[in-house]
């Protein structure tokens, strides 16, 4: 049944020949829709029309075979325009429109965001991580082992010592890998240890000093050890790209340079997930080989009391806790490297 | 069957001719988005592309280009953009294909991988003329469509030619370079059967790139002698490239003519490049939540800053007709990461 002309709507219409609008209307009837502009008429099959949905301020479109173009004076779509696309569009615009579906927008992407940042990329990191060469980031770390040479000094320890450390490092950890480790005289960096990516671990004069005993230094060891096995920079800087790359996809804004920040705020939270993970490796290694892990608890512990007193004093923590603040050793750590203890002390 | 009657002739009659008001007269280019509007398609746009898995961002890129388009007006019309979405899917998925090929012949051989970006810096010529072809056929105003007509061996002698020899020069011939490259842009674009005429010369567009950078240099001078002033030079040093940004922009658009009409521009240099650096800042503090707001202000401030002396009746721009060029080239510059847009 031919639909009357009282369904007709007010349209500006564009006749494809002159870029001016004429005051129009259009009207439904089987198979399609007719456009009326004074005494003439132009009929248009359903499939024939493309239809652009509303926008912002902008009226629905429709744009028709030999560029010509209806432009709505309303905001509905009418139903018997036949096309899904125009209507969905119309769908869309609504929700760009309704404050709470924006919030609930905005509430779901940042959820997303959220849980691809703190779950769904570590995971693919861990993933590619065990599936790039070992040696991906040699250079870069090549780099940082220079810097870390200028910035510190010539170790002091003696040359005796740096042995049995070394002795130590290859009896439990790993068997004749000593020369892994690099002894420096800490300076700026006071207390501290660094598993660089290129398989080398620098361990300060400070640090040797402040263990104290062996078998917390073994746990220090094992740790650092762990970052290494765990290729935990590798990891790090892969998510530092995926979610730069994540978050320039999802604003359409591939040349942000912001988006740099979000990456250092949520590295903070990876290097606490890694740190358990090396805890973990540590007490694993240390109980293989029937060592206590006490003492690395307990140099945790003193570190800890130490930043807190230091913190009080004088609102600032001093240098000699480097180690613990690149390090958060919670007590949570702590509590679980006691738990873990199976194992007597290593008899001095 | 309706087949017989449909897409009736176009009217000969004609209709009766509107009084050419618009001739002779100055009439700026005006701009009624607004970001509080602007920032609830952005994040629909965001959460659609993540809930589809990103198969929905041709759509929403439609939908943002649509938006800064459709709210831009003269003399009481608006642009808009039609691109569509599937096609532009299309030419993601190619691209995409295209790129998965790349990487994974780089995968089995490496003299293979070193090819592949020469063979894509072979093809940016024809890739950017593509890009030219599909947003011009695709922006239109008052229904007019834009057309832009530059061949692909002008491509290659603008782009290709030009290029290599500006890398010989160190750089020397940059300037000139970005002449050659803003000259086929304007030169070979149409509205209707309005061309487009870039006046500027090559020298306007040295003086844009190489003055911030001089006042850089003579702070910085400065600056070393007298210390207070050391602060002084740090800020002009930030300010050199957006003043770079902002000085091209000005360059290029006060020296255009659609038609007989010329384009005046009345930005200022130092503003623009403040709303640079503040969207950035903007950006970097709120964690991209302002990107919208620092997108419609800086759109905002090109936009309004135009307007356009007319020299031709606009009522008599007359619609093209044209084919669709695939959305295929625009999409694989866009997947490889390559900005065209300046």
């Amino acid at each position: 049944m031919n639909a009357t002309p009282r369904d007709a709507v007010s349209i500006r219409f564009y006749d494809g020949q002159r870029a001016v609008a004429h005051a129009a209307v259009m009207y439904p009837i089987d198979g399609g829709v007719v456009v009326q502009v004074h005494e003439q008429r132009y009929t248009f099959l359903h499939d024939q029309i493309k239809v652009l949905g509303g926008l912002g301020q902008l009226m629905p479109v429709i744009e028709l075979p030999q560029e010509m173009r209806v432009e709505l004076l309303q905001r509905q779509l009418p139903a018997w325009v036949q096309s899904n696309e125009g209507h969905l569009q119309q769908q869309v615009w609504q929700i760009e429109r309704s404050p709470t579906l924006i919030l609930l927008s905005l509430v779901m992407v940042i959820g997303v965001m959220f849980g691809l940042a703190r779950f769904g990329m570590p995971m693919f990191a861990h993933y590619l991580a065990f599936h790039l060469p070992a040696d991906t980031l040699s250079s870069v770390a090549n780099q940082t082992e220079q810097q870390l040479m200028e910035m510190t000094g010539n170790s002091q320890l003696s040359v005796t010592r740096q042995t049995q450390i070394r002795q130590l490092y290859e009896r439990y950890i790993e068997s004749n890998q000593g020369q892994r480790l690099i002894f420096r005289e800490g300076q700026m960096f006071n207390a501290n240890a660094f598993a660089l990516p290129n398989g080398k671990i620098v361990l300060t004069d400070e640090l040797v000093a402040l263990a104290g005993n062996d078998q917390a230094l073994l746990g220090v060891l094992a740790h650092e050890h762990g970052h290494l096995v765990e290729r935990h920079s590798l990891q790090q800087a892969i998510s530092g790209i995926g979610v730069s790359v994540m978050i320039a996809w999802m604003t359409g804004d591939i040349s942000d340079m912001a988006s740099g920040l979000p990456t250092a705020l949520l590295a903070m939270h990876y290097s606490r997930d890694f740190e358990r993970e090396a805890d973990e490796y540590a007490i694993k290694q240390l109980q293989a080989q029937r060592v206590s892990v006490l003492p690395l608890a307990e140099f945790l512990a003193r570190l800890e009391q130490r930043a807190k007193t230091e913190q009080a004093d004088d609102g600032w923590s001093d240098q000699a806790s480097a180690w613990f603040q690149s390090h958060p050793a919670t007590s949570e750590r702590i509590e679980r490297i006691r738990q873990a203890e199976q194992y007597p002390a290593l008899a001095p | 069957m309706i087949d017989l009657d449909k897409a009736t002739a176009p009217p000969t009659a004609p209709t009766p001719p509107p009084l050419p008001e618009t001739l002779g007269r100055v009439t700026p280019f005006r701009f009624d988005g607004n970001a509080t509007e602007y920032f609830g398609i952005w994040i629909v746009n965001i959460m659609l592309t993540v809930v589809t898995l990103g198969l929905y961002s041709p759509w929403a890129k439609v939908r943002r280009l649509r938006y800064f388009y459709g709210h831009t007006s003269l003399a009481g019309e608006r642009f808009d953009f039609t691109g569509i979405p599937t096609r532009i899917l299309l030419g993601r998925l190619i691209a995409f294909a295209i790129y998965a090929l790349v990487v994974g012949a780089a995968w089995i051989n490496d003299s293979l991988g070193l090819l592949a970006p020469v063979l894509l810096l072979l093809a940016m010529p024809w890739l950017l003329r593509s890009t030219y072809r599909f947003n011009a056929r695709n922006s239109k105003y008052r229904n007019s469509r834009f057309f832009f007509f530059g061949q692909n061996p002008e491509a290659y002698k603008v782009y290709l030619l030009w290029g290599v020899l500006t890398i010989l020069s160190l750089g020397l011939l940059f300037p000139y370079f970005f002449w050659k490259h803003k000259q086929y842009q304007f030169n070979r674009l149409s509205m209707g059967q309005l061309n487009f005429t870039l006046h500027a010369s090559a020298g306007d567009y040295y003086k844009a790139m190489l003055l911030p950078y001089a006042l850089v240099s003579v702070l910085a001078i400065v600056g070393a002698v007298v210390t207070p002033v050391m602060f002084l030079s740090g800020l002009a040093a930030l300010f050199a490239f957006p003043l770079v940004v902002a000085m091209l922009f000005k360059a290029t658009w006060s020296h255009v003519t659609v038609g007989e009409s010329p384009i005046q521009c009345d930005v200022n240099e130092w503003y623009y490049a403040w709303i640079l650096i503040s969207n950035w800042l903007a950006k970097a503090i709120s964690v991209g939540l302002l990107t919208p707001w620092t997108a419609i202000r800086l759109h905002r401030y090109q936009v309004t800053s135009l307007s356009i002396f007319w020299q031709n009746d606009p009522d008599y721009v007359l619609t093209l007709v044209q084919q669709d060029p695939s959305a295929f080239a625009e999409e694989l510059s866009d997947i490889m990461d390559i900005d065209v847009s300046l």
